[in-house]
């Protein structure tokens, strides 16, 4: 059983193509493995009659010559995507029995093309976390050790799909969000560009940061989500009205590494840096100027300013965006003396700390003599982070850097100090202030007390450029060969 | 720059959140250190800087028609509803 399961997407799809395995059969196994490795905390909602319904639904289109691109796929869904008739809580107590009446625009395409809705994984609250430690329904725990975090804030999706649980998942990134759990986890995750997905029905966080990404074991089967996903919706004005080109056939054009000019940001590789972390990012830009690309130091001056930024302007919109939470329409309603008592008593008994340390900062920023002072000044400063990347753009086709500055730590590590917990974005928070599309690849892995933990290498790109990065992820991997996890049974 | 207590719980009334007071205290340190963090802003040098309106980096961005499409969703909507009655949304009485 499990070993249809340590399958690719891509892998899988061909096998079900040549009639060699069924959805029902390969939804089966996911399920069964979802249900045995629960502990890890991964999903939240297991659909298991759905997805079987969907699977048997997809092997009698494929006996009749129908389907798309993901026909018979089994995926796992952030509990941030509304899922008509399937409950959706953004990991919050707030939302604990919300059952959404739509689909989010996504989710409607992953279905669209076939895919199964295996189940809705766990996620810091709101996706409000770095560690996956805030959600409402408990931590998850990284499969490499489980008594590490898996990152966050799409924690459970990183570690479903480094688990085995299921072929790929969707996550959303709005400071690092994918690309920092799956360096954690050993997996592929792909942010794009602000604007290339569909934010209409992700609950939201930050709405100016937001955007959807994939989780995949290979950077083909990325390609292949992020493609099905991309792409304009009128009911999103924020979604770009631009071709969706297709990545996965540029895969399979071998990139040409001599020339490539590969940007190695002097502000990411500073104190604070786990010299192991340090050095296989290094041990991975050796590789690509060995085979011929041009390794320039490019200068990000602001970068030091970006943390500060992001915890402005995330919070600022967050406060807004969570304001709807008032227990009347939809969500808990915990009864009060009067109309405000009633809604002050839903939140707090609704949300979490960090939600209600991300609602209290927001409003302090944008409150009444300290707007200019923080908030405007913080979207200064992200005019000046973008001009930054901008400028070393001019100079390279791709930015190198590492995801996260540590591997994984231990649960509970990092709980009491808040700021610690943020500075754990320093390396993906530029980025998302720019728009820009990232991805985190396996770089290597590193021991740590006793433990084999995974680390990424980011590959940032210019505006648009999730073409290049995916090239670029594909050639390390053709290079590397990534390590992944042995399947634990 | 210090934070008084009465401004954390003023903040705490608008945002519709109360902090038991044994746990204020704590709440306030923490809040205290996030505000100072952010504060490291104040450093940057902004001037003449304008502010980022969109980081899509379109021109533009396209509106849909505006055509009347919704279907009567009512009652697959309150489902989830907190409280409702003969097609309402209840809530808490505001006016005597």
């Amino acid at each position: 059983m499990s070993n249809l399961l340590t399958l690719t997407a891509t892998q899988a799809l061909a096998a079900m193509a040549k009639g060699e395995v069924s959805s029902v059969e390969l939804t089966q196994a996911a399920l069964a493995r979802m249900e045995a490795r629960k502990h890890l905390g991964a999903s939240l909602l297991i659909t298991s009659q759905h997805a079987l319904q969907q699977a048997e639904a997809a092997d009698k289109a494929r006996k009749a010559g129908a389907g798309g691109p993901l026909l018979g796929l089994p995926i796992g869904i952030k509990d941030l995507y509304c899922t008509n008739g399937i409950r959706t809580t953004a990991a919050s107590r707030i939302l604990e029995n919300f059952t959404p009446a739509y689909e989010s625009t996504v989710t409607q395409k992953l279905w669209d093309a076939g895919a199964i809705n295996l189940a809705k994984l766990n996620m810091d609250e709101f996706a409000m976390g770095g560690s996956n430690e805030n959600s409402a329904f408990g931590p998850v725990k990284n499969p490499w050790d489980e008594l590490r975090i898996s990152g966050g804030s799409s924690g459970g999706s990183a570690a479903a799909v480094a688990d085995y649980q299921c072929f790929a998942a969707t996550g959303s990134d709005t400071g690092g969000s994918i690309r920092q759990p799956a360096a954690m986890c050993g997996v592929v995750g792909i942010k794009p560009t602000y604007g290339r997905c569909s934010r209409w029905g992700m609950v939201a966080f930050a709405s100016s940061l937001d955007q959807a990404g994939i989780f995949a074991r290979s950077v083909e089967d990325t390609a292949l989500l992020l493609q099905t996903i991309a792409g304009h919706d009128e009911k999103d004005s924020t979604s770009a009205p631009l071709e969706v080109p297709n990545w996965v056939e540029e895969l399979q054009k071998p990139l040409t590494l001599k020339g490539l000019k590969i940007g190695l940001p002097k502000e990411y590789f500073v104190e604070g840096l786990d010299a192991r972390v340090k050095q296989a990012v290094m041990n991975a830009v050796k590789k690509f100027e060995a085979q011929g690309a041009e390794i320039i130091e490019v200068s990000l001056p602001t970068t030091e300013y970006a943390v500060a930024a992001y915890y402005i302007v995330a919070p600022a919109e967050a406060a807004s965006n969570l304001a709807r939470y008032d227990g009347m329409r939809y969500g808990l309603r915990v009864e009060g003396n009067g109309l405000v008592d009633t809604y002050t008593k839903t939140r707090t008994a609704g949300f979490g700390a960090e939600v209600k340390r991300r609602i209290m900062v927001g409003n302090y920023v944008l409150s009444s003599g300290y707007y200019d002072a923080y908030y405007t000044k913080a979207m200064q400063a992200r005019t000046l982070i973008a001009n930054d990347f901008a400028a070393a753009f001019k100079k390279v086709d791709v930015i190198m850097a590492p995801t996260a500055p540590t591997p994984a730590f231990k649960i509970g590590e990092k709980s009491a100090d808040p700021v610690a917990m943020y500075l754990g974005d320093a390396f993906t928070i530029p980025a998302s202030l720019a728009g820009l599309p990232g991805i985190s690849v396996p770089a290597a892995t590193v021991e740590e007390g006793g433990s084999t933990l995974p680390v990424g290498l980011q590959i940032i790109g210019n505006h648009w450029q999730e073409g290049k990065i995916l090239q670029v992820a594909h050639a390390w991997q053709t290079m590397s060969g990534f390590t992944p996890l042995a399947i634990k049974e | 720059m210090t934070i008084e207590l009465k401004q954390i719980q003023k903040l705490a009334s608008l945002s519709r959140l109360e902090f038991p007071a044994e746990k204020l205290p704590a709440f306030a340190a923490e809040f205290q250190s996030i505000v100072g963090f952010v504060d490291k802003i104040q450093q940057l040098k902004t001037e003449g800087v304008p502010p980022l309106t969109s980081v899509a980096n379109l021109e533009s961005t396209p509106e849909r028609p505006d055509v009347v499409t919704a279907p009567n969703n009512r009652e697959a909507l309150q489902k989830s509803a907190v409280a409702a009655e003969m097609g309402f949304y209840s809530v808490p009485r505001i006016v005597e």
